[in-house]
């Protein structure tokens, strides 16, 4: 089984797509895959993340083991923004 | 009188048709600051326990506060107290659009509706001329609220209900212009005493300590709002519902009655879809907000209407696994036109969706499916069929049907859209909070789970502690009579530019979540102002506000709602949450639900209870709430 990546609304509009198929087994090989789909543009990448956390199952990584934190099959990553509203 | 304040309350007997205007009691005043905690106090007094909530006994309270009747942003708000006839505890609730102002200009800081009509009445309160007339209103029964705004005139400021309210739905509200009162049912209220609408109007101005320097400083004040990520920013472009996402994506968005927090179309129902493909034209605000958080959307057949805040699409959304705006906006629009709280029209739906699945109701209702849902609301506001016994929400219908371990409220408010397993400073504050399970009588999840700087929201660290200064703030905020949005505004744009991987940012929300007792001690100082609402009131009031003052305040306030519920019958065993919540998990690696057990002792101690969940005599005496 893969892992589903769940992107921000704005990654979403360059990806195609909000919820993607990745292979991997850390934050940080899945993240890097992510990165590496936005080749033709690196800086969009750190635009588009910048103020996002990422999530694993809806845990921020800083609170497991960030981008060492290992991820099994069926997991899903998320990129999330700090948000108010109510 | 204290500046800030018209000095005067006016009661209305609709039984006897008579009315006086009273001087506001200044005491009460300083003690409570108004609006919830001025209407508390006299919800308190004037009520024996066991009091109906549906009978003419229990008095129906309007209450403005001192920044009412300003140009502060996010001011023009009022606040119904009652008793909940939902929840047979306080109720109270609070509401933009134009009521606020009318009343200060009307020279009124307090309304006090007691008795009942034979008929449908509404009244039309000249401040000027200090006199209040009493109408038929038989031919407003059985409108919609937008018409009856409408008929009403827009010369006048008016509150009024709808058909939910006029049939004592349990979940009614009342109205103000597009905005709602909506929680705890306080429309009901209304409509027990046969009131369909009281408009009211004057020229009065309001009168402030140093007005050239509030004046002056609400220009600084604005320019900061104009420039802050949340307020100036993804509130403008997105509303309330650009929260969505964020929740989704923490696994805490209600889904398919609570059972899950995640939602697979969640971005079909956020912020960012609805600014590319359904918002119509302006936003909306409420008067003298610069925020404009509201949005507008196309309902076929009605033309441009307000469109749904982010509980609106979490509770008629995700948790009916509905991934359509646009239906969402459709049921949206009734329930505002019939006068009813979205939050618990969404989980009383889902509620019965999960009662038909498991063959406990007898019911065409699906999750994911939209059909019969839009007739269903129409016979929940006019008790039709089936309909009436969703109108009295979900904890009655569990107690009728079953279900009660999957029945998604507190106290009978049904839960607004955090999932307190993933936010379990949410679910403390979801268990003690007076009226219910509702959020925006602390949102402690913006510190936990939604905010630009969280801590970790699924340990026991500073669990118990953020609920108590949240809930005391908001009881602050709530009494002024604030929009709780510009609690937003007090992290600083530089802290929601920090990159949440960057060692700066884990420092400091590690500082913060083990800050310990110095979390609360550090908000109890009464030092100088420091944030725009405590500059205002003290400007406007001439009186000192700071954190530790309004803490204190808030506290009080807290306390005494917390005794009425006592008096009422609440007892510890009622702070609590919805067993699903606590049993289920929704986390992977997660044992159980929400450890509130392990918190709730905790709390009591810090509030100053017994371990009964009594707030002890010294406690009272301490913050001078008198029973
Ligand atoms: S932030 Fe939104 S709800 Fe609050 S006062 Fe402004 S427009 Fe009204």
């Amino acid at each position: 089984m893969p892992i589903y990546v769940e992107v921000t609304y704005d990654m979403s509009k360059q990806l195609g797509s909000h919820r993607l198929e990745m292979e991997g087994s850390t934050v940080r090989e899945v993240v890097e895959a992510v990165r590496a789909r936005f080749a033709d543009d690196p800086a969009m990448f750190e635009t588009l993340t910048a103020r996002t956390a990422v999530a694993v199952n809806g845990v921020l990584v800083r609170f497991r083991d960030r981008q060492e934190t290992k991820l099994s099959d069926g997991d899903t990553l998320g990129f999330v923004k700090a948000a108010a509203g109510g | 009188m204290i500046k800030g304040y018209a000095g005067r309350v006016l009661e209305v007997d609709l039984g006897a048709q008579r009315y006086s205007f009273e001087p506001l009691d200044e005491q009460t005043a300083r003690l409570y600051i108004g609006g919830k905690g001025y209407g508390t106090r006299l919800l308190y007094d004037r009520t024996e326990a066991g009091v109906d909530p549906l009978g003419p006994e229990n008095p129906l309270i309007f209450a403005t506060g001192p920044l009412n009747g300003s140009v502060a942003p996010q001011s023009n708000r009022f606040a119904v107290v009652t008793k909940s006839p939902l929840t047979g505890g306080i109720g109270n609730a609070t509401c933009g659009g134009s009521f606020a102002l009318g009343m200060k200009k009307a020279g009124i800081d307090i309304l006090v509706v007691s008795g009942r009509s034979e008929r449908p009445l509404r009244i039309e309160v000249d401040g000027d001329a200090s006199h209040v007339e009493f109408l038929d209103a038989a031919d407003l029964w059985g409108k919609g609220t937008y018409e009856t705004q409408e008929l009403l005139g827009k010369k006048k400021n008016h509150a009024v209900i709808g058909p939910a309210g006029e049939n004592e739905v349990l979940f009614a509200g009342i109205v103000s212009n597009e905005r709602i009162a909506g929680r705890t049912g306080v429309g009901a209220v209304m409509g027990s005493k046969k009131l369909k609408a009281v408009s009211v109007w004057g020229s009065r101005n309001l009168e402030m300590e140093d007005e050239a320097k509030f004046k002056e400083y609400t220009k600084e004040v604005r320019a900061t709002f104009k420039d802050h990520p949340v307020l100036g920013e993804s509130m403008k472009r997105f509303g309330t519902a650009g929260i969505l996402n964020t929740a989704n994506g923490r696994n805490i968005l209600p889904t398919r009655n609570f059972k899950k927090g995640r939602f697979d179309d969640a971005m079909k129902i956020s912020g960012e879809w609805m600014e590319e493909h359904d918002l119509k034209g302006v936003k909306t605000s409420c008067i003298h907000c610069p925020v404009t958080c509201g949005r507008d959307v196309e309902v076929e057949g009605k033309g441009r209407v307000k469109g749904p805040e982010y509980e609106t699409l979490a509770l008629l959304g995700s948790n009916l696994e509905i991934g359509s705006v646009e239906q969402i906006s459709e049921w949206n629009y009734h329930a505002d036109d019939l006068g009813m709280d979205t939050i618990s029209l969404g989980a009383t739906l889902g509620f019965a969706m999960e009662l038909g699945e498991r063959g406990m109701l007898d019911t065409k209702l699906h999750f994911g499916d939209p059909a019969g849902v839009t007739e269903l609301i129409q016979d929940i506001a006019h008790r039709r069929g089936a309909g009436s016994d969703l109108a009295d929400g979900s904890r009655r219908l569990s107690e009728k049907l079953g279900g009660r371990e999957f029945a998604p409220h507190v106290k009978g408010l049904e839960l607004s859209a955090y999932d307190p397993r993933g936010s379990f400073a949410q679910g403390v504050e979801y268990a003690t909070t007076n009226r219910g399970g509702c959020h925006v009588q602390g949102a402690s999840m913006y510190l936990e789970s939604i905010g630009p700087l969280t801590i970790n929201p699924q340990n026991l660290k500073l669990k118990a502690d953020i609920p108590i200064v949240q809930q005391n703030l908001a009881c602050a905020i709530n009494s002024m009579v604030l929009c709780i949005f510009t609690t937003y505004g007090i992290v600083p744009k530089a802290v929601h530019e920090m990159d949440p991987g960057s060692w700066k940012y884990r420092a400091l929300a590690g500082a913060l979540e083990n800050s310990g007792s110095l979390f609360r001690l550090a908000q109890s100082i009464k030092g100088s102002p420091m944030f725009w609402f405590e500059k205002w009131l003290t400007l406007i009031t001439g009186q000192k506000f700071s954190s530790g003052h309004l803490q204190e305040i808030g506290a009080r306030i807290f306390n005494l709602e917390r005794m009425f519920n006592l008096r009422e019958g609440l007892t510890a065993a009622d702070d609590t949450l919805p067993d699903r919540i606590l049993n289920e998990p929704t986390f992977p690696g997660m044992d159980s639900g929400h450890p509130l057990g392990q918190l709730l002792p905790a709390y009591y101690k810090k509030r100053g209870w017994g371990a009964d969940g009594v707030p002890t005599k010294r406690t009272l005496e301490k913050l001078q709430v008198t029973i």
